[in-house]
């Protein structure tokens, strides 16, 4: 018996990069940092930095979209636009279902010959009618210029 | 106690939580602490109590001797301790107990990771805790103490005698715990008027199976022996799933011990997300145990426990903080995390999970509906003045926390802790103190109408309203 290589676990970490570059190359000024909202962190908070209007919010998962779904959706209260990002082949059924009930986006990210991840819009998602700007400017500051760092 | 009366204690369960009991403790029926807090802070908390008894002499104070903590994993009663290098060995063999040829194995005993200067010369010890290993010495004998902190006890460690000594000190423990510290010839003019505890509670292990449950009549009829003054208690912990499948044995039992009041602790028992046989034995436990003349006390009570007081419930005991449920094994505690106790669902959650179940529910949009459908407490009134748009810059305020330099997450700041706080004490009282006359009818319509009060979320809600339809009335 030879020798077999495991395949790498693929982490949380990788998904939230693949998602950036893609929102990046459509024009979206991404933090670089989780952004804390209450008790919950949002993998990724965009927007675009003329209008400022629409804030995108990304829960990233590598599994267990139901869970995915049920926290993205209070990220709508700030955001415009709320995805779910996950890894292709994990659920991809049960996530398209959940994604067409609830009006969150999908992004699934997959994996080329060259072991790079890639990310693709699945499906795109409705606008929150949710989001509430005083708790956007309670929570990110009145120019977005969120604290995520002490200062002192 | 007074049979109808329906009581409402509170457990303070740390130094942080004086501020509340400072406020609001002469409100409650009587402060509850357990024996390892009163022995980390006898002074303070004898003085409260006090200060409680001239305040109000009705009210009173209430010693859990959590017996059972020694039945756990030694993990549970011990912990790393900063000790001097030259002295690390000797404090470990004297607390532990340990014999001069006995091992100290080398894991419990380890450098400190980030030593300041005054450290320079410290090592830390993974050593039984000060007030457990107090603890041990008053409550067992001296074969039993000696292997505290080193493994659990087991009911095979108890023979009759020992067994007949650790019940009377237990007894003896709660009985002069505060008597014992004015016990000198300064206090010689007020002895007199130290307040005695409200009630002496009895030993107690937990229940997982039959065995054990015979273990606990023995501890239990012992008890009604070494104590016959009215104000005894049992206190009868055990597992949802034996409650539920034992319910008539469980009766049957209790019904031999001559004492009647009796404190009830459900282990992890979350009404909440509890199966409708889970509740209905809890429900069924609570009716029949008080029709055969028990005074039951929910040593743990959950949210929805105070809606039992017409089906025979005599009482509840709610923590500072809003635990609405508890193991029996420790939960080691973190920073602090901000829940808000939402009173028509009768469930904490936290803030961003509260908020999002009032706009998935379309309650309070406004503050007259936020009022009527959610709370009105003070708190809520105060802060609360445009609906729900206020919520979360009013109980979920954030910053970084100053006794973590390091940390770059947010934490709740005090004073969003000390309004989540003040909150619930508030909506807990107001609940009780409207349970404790309510009939079956009325409580069966409360819950009706919080039931159409809310979209989602309400199942637990549906679940004892039907129990309750199905059960007499106590009252």
């Amino acid at each position: 018996m030879g020798y077999v290589k495991d395949k790498p676990k693929l982490s949380e970490r990788k998904i939230v990069k693949a998602v950036s570059a893609l929102l990046e190359k459509k024009g979206y000024n991404v933090r670089k940092e989780e952004v804390q909202f209450c008790e919950r962190f949002i993998d990724i908070l965009c927007w675009k930095n003329k209008s400022r209007s629409d804030i995108v919010a990304v829960e990233a998962k590598v599994k267990a979209p139901t869970k995915a779904f049920e926290q993205a959706s209070r990220y709508r209260y700030i955001a415009d636009y709320v995805y779910v990002a996950i890894l292709r082949d994990s659920c991809n059924k049960k996530s398209i279902e959940l994604s067409t009930s609830t009006g969150i986006g999908l992004i699934f990210v997959r994996r080329d010959s060259l072991d790079r991840y890639y990310a693709t819009i699945e499906i795109k998602p409705k606008k929150s009618i949710y989001k509430d700007n005083g708790l956007v400017k309670y929570v990110l500051g009145d120019n977005y210029n969120i604290k995520l760092k002490r200062t002192s | 106690m007074n049979s109808g009366v329906k009581y409402f204690f509170l457990r303070m369960g740390s130094n942080t939580e004086k501020q509340y009991v400072k406020k609001t403790g002469t409100l409650f029926s009587g402060l509850l602490v357990k024996t390892n807090y009163f022995e980390s802070a006898p002074g303070m908390l004898s003085g409260m109590f006090l200060k409680f008894s001239s305040l109000k002499p009705s009210r009173g104070y209430i010693i859990d001797p959590i017996t059972y903590v020694f039945s756990l994993e030694p993990e549970f009663i011990r912990s790393w301790q900063k000790v001097d290098v030259d002295k690390a060995e000797k404090r470990l063999r004297d607390d532990l107990r340990l014999g001069t040829r006995e091992k100290i194995p080398r894991s419990w005993i380890r450098k400190i990771k980030y030593p300041s200067k005054r450290q320079k010369n410290k090592i830390e010890i993974y050593n039984i805790m000060k007030a457990f290993r107090k603890l041990a010495d008053l409550y067992f004998s001296d074969n039993i103490a000696s292997v505290i902190g080193k493994r659990a006890l087991a009911k095979e460690d108890f023979k009759d005698q020992t067994l007949i000594s650790f019940v009377k000190n237990v007894i003896s423990y709660q009985e002069t715990a505060i008597t014992s510290r004015y016990d000198t010839s300064r206090y010689s003019d007020f002895k007199d008027i130290i307040p005695s505890p409200l009630m002496i509670l009895s030993p107690y292990f937990l229940i997982n199976d039959e065995d054990d449950l015979k273990f606990m009549v023995k501890i239990w009829n012992l008890f009604d022996s070494q104590y016959d003054k009215g104000n005894g208690a049992i206190v009868l912990q055990c597992t949802i799933n034996f409650l539920e499948d034992n319910l008539q044995l469980l009766l049957d039992s209790l019904s031999t011990i001559r004492k009647n009041n009796l404190f009830l602790w459900i282990d992890q028992f979350d009404e909440e997300i509890a199966s409708s046989t889970q509740l209905e034995a809890y429900v069924k436990f609570v009716t029949q145990a008080s029709s055969s003349g028990k005074q039951v006390i929910n040593l743990y009570a959950g949210g929805l426990s105070p809606l039992l007081f017409p089906f025979g419930l005599a009482g509840i005991v709610n923590n500072v903080g809003y635990g609405l449920q508890r193991g029996a094994e420790p939960v080691k505690g973190g920073i602090p995390t901000a829940h808000f106790y939402i009173p028509t669902l009768h469930i904490r959650e936290q803030v961003l999970a509260t908020y999002d179940l009032l706009i998935r529910n379309n309650i309070g949009s406004t503050k007259e509906e936020f009022y009527r459908d959610v709370c009105s407490c003070p708190v809520c009134k105060e802060g609360i003045k445009n609906g729900v748009k206020d919520f979360v810059p009013f109980y979920g305020v954030l910053d970084f926390p100053k006794s973590r330099p390091d940390s770059t997450k947010k934490y709740p700041t005090p004073e969003a802790l000390k309004r989540c706080t003040f909150h619930f004490l508030f909506s807990r009282l107001k609940e009780y103190s409207w349970a404790m006359n309510a009939t079956r009818e009325e409580v069966i319509h409360r819950l009706t109408t919080e039931i159409n009060i809310w979209r989602i979320k309400k199942d637990h809600l549906q679940r004892l309203k039907n129990i309750f339809k199905k059960m007499p009335s106590r009252i």
